[in-house]
């Protein structure tokens, strides 16, 4: 009977002020009567903390959380949304966030505090600005002149003829370099390009013929990530995504369990990043796409076959 | 906060019109609170019991008119955040080692004050905690559920059972954060 009056979803909602006032007192009855039903609470609470300090509560959860928690319990008790702060920071060991450039472009723009600043000298000074490094750079450096890389790429002298035993000539791109400098007079061969390539994926399973829009091209060794957009009908606040082998014969392998989905502003594309290291050419796989629902609990969502070639 | 004579006699009346039935009631609610409090480990229950009584009865006069049913169960209500304030208060300490000294160094800014705190409290934590807490809590968000299944599953514990351990090591975390906070506070004036 306890079982129905306290669930993770009740606990939930006892937290967030949403019961009844006769609900919320047979809570707290029930969690003062057993010290289980006290600590399930407690739990639910400590979880409920987490999601606020990780930003994961939905807008409608967060407006009910200030309202009801940070704003209606002691101070002492708020303490707990703190050290779950501190322990996020701890955890995440975040470096210093610096603001992008779009960001201090945006602050700088709207710089209101200086009156003998006006917006419009700052936009003629984009403008203007603008003008030089359309019109006039091109002309300073001559007709010759090119994207930076170009420019580097000429001004770097034709490597030299005579052999090196460290540097023979093979037929396999080299490894990009781990150093982001790179010595001008040194017979390093182009690096292969760093962008991931890009797979949209739709839910279930190939037909039998194949499908040449869910073959995926892998290249074996590349170094970048192999991203597969997954579109999805099912929006949860967070995912959990599994790589799984599909032998002709036999059950799915699992290949991989920790896949990181982010999904899409609207949350109808999930993106997951897949090491290239764990494909093998000429097999079928799935992707194993599963929701967080609001009590935690993980449901599955939808599954995504693909091809190597 | 005093519990005043007349909140007290409004107490019985409530309990009970007839004054010997409502003493007796009194004692049974009173009881059953102790019980309860002692159930939750607390090491002073009558105490807690005490405290929670008096609440009942400052409370009572904006209640009385719309309560329905047994008054017994409003002592519950109001013992359980007696209780939950309570254990934020006192908290079982023993798990950390108590030979770590919590240096006191200056610190001015609260949120640093308080970052430094935990870090210090994380290396107070036995290994095996220290360890399980950072892997509850630790990592990317998308993998979080699944690395804490995964965990589970090598402790050989239910999810349920995690979760209380998790919590159990947190509230550690907060008790001495709050201590170390405390001391630095104190080193300051």
């Amino acid at each position: 009977m306890n079982e129905q009056i306290l669930d993770e979803v009740v606990a939930r909602r006892f937290w967030l002020g949403q019961l009844s006032p006769e609900e919320q007192g047979r809570i707290e009855e029930l969690a003062f009567g057993d010290p289980e039903w006290f600590t399930f609470l407690q739990a639910a609470e400590a979880d409920l903390i987490d999601e606020f300090v990780y930003d994961d509560l939905s807008s409608e959860e967060r407006k009910l959380f200030e309202k009801h928690f940070l704003e209606k319990q002691p101070k002492e008790l708020r303490e707990d949304v703190e050290v779950a702060r501190a322990m996020r920071a701890h955890f995440e060991r975040k470096p210093v966030v610096v603001a992008s450039l779009w960001e201090r472009f945006r602050k700088w723009i709207h710089l209101s505090a200086i009156p003998l600043v006006p917006v419009m000298v700052k936009a003629s000074v984009i403008i203007a600005g603008s003008v030089i490094a359309l019109f006039l750079i091109p002309k300073i450096l001559g007709p010759g002149s090119g994207p930076p890389r170009q420019a580097q790429q000429q001004q770097t002298p034709e490597p030299p003829a005579l052999p090196s035993p460290t540097s023979a000539p093979s037929e396999t791109p080299a490894q990009p370099s781990p150093s982001p400098v790179h010595k001008g007079n040194q017979n390093t061969p182009p690096l292969p390009p760093r962008r991931p390539s890009y797979a949209l994926l739709v839910p279930g399973v190939l037909p039998r013929g194949g499908d040449e829009a869910k073959s995926v091209s892998i290249t074996p060794g590349r170094p970048t990530d192999l991203g597969l957009l997954l579109f999805t009908h099912t929006s949860r606040r967070n995912y959990q995504a599994t790589l799984e082998k599909l032998p002709v014969n036999g059950q799915p392998l699992q290949i991989w369990s920790t896949l990181t989905p982010r999904k899409s502003r609207d949350g109808r594309v999930i993106r997951v990043r897949v090491s290239p290291n764990l494909l093998k050419s000429n097999q079928t796989y799935r992707i194993v796409l599963e929701g967080v629902a609001a009590n935690g609990n993980l449901e599955r969502v939808d599954n995504y076959q693909f091809k190597t070639k | 906060m005093e519990l005043t004579p007349e909140n007290f006699d409004l107490l019985l009346s409530w309990l009970h019109p007839d004054p010997e039935e409502a003493g007796r009631r009194y004692v049974k609610i009173r009881a059953g609170l102790v019980r309860n409090f002692a159930r939750q480990s607390v090491p002073v229950p009558e105490e807690l019991a005490d405290i929670a009584i008096d609440r009942v009865a400052q409370k009572l006069p904006e209640i009385i008119d719309n309560w329905e049913g047994e008054p017994e169960r409003y002592f519950y209500r109001v013992a359980y955040w007696v209780l939950r304030e309570y254990w934020t208060r006192t908290i079982i300490t023993e798990e950390l080692d108590p030979d770590a000294q919590i240096p006191t160094e200056k610190k001015d800014n609260r949120k640093e004050i308080r970052s430094y705190c935990l870090n210090q409290c994380m290396a107070c934590l036995n290994p095996k905690q220290r360890d399980l807490i950072e892997e509850y809590y630790g990592g990317e968000r998308g993998t979080r559920i699944r690395r804490r299944k995964e965990l589970a599953g090598r402790l050989n514990i239910e999810m349920s059972a995690l979760r209380v351990k998790a919590l159990r090591i947190r509230k550690c975390l907060k008790k001495c954060t709050k201590d170390c906070i405390a001391k630095l506070d104190q080193s300051n004036y």
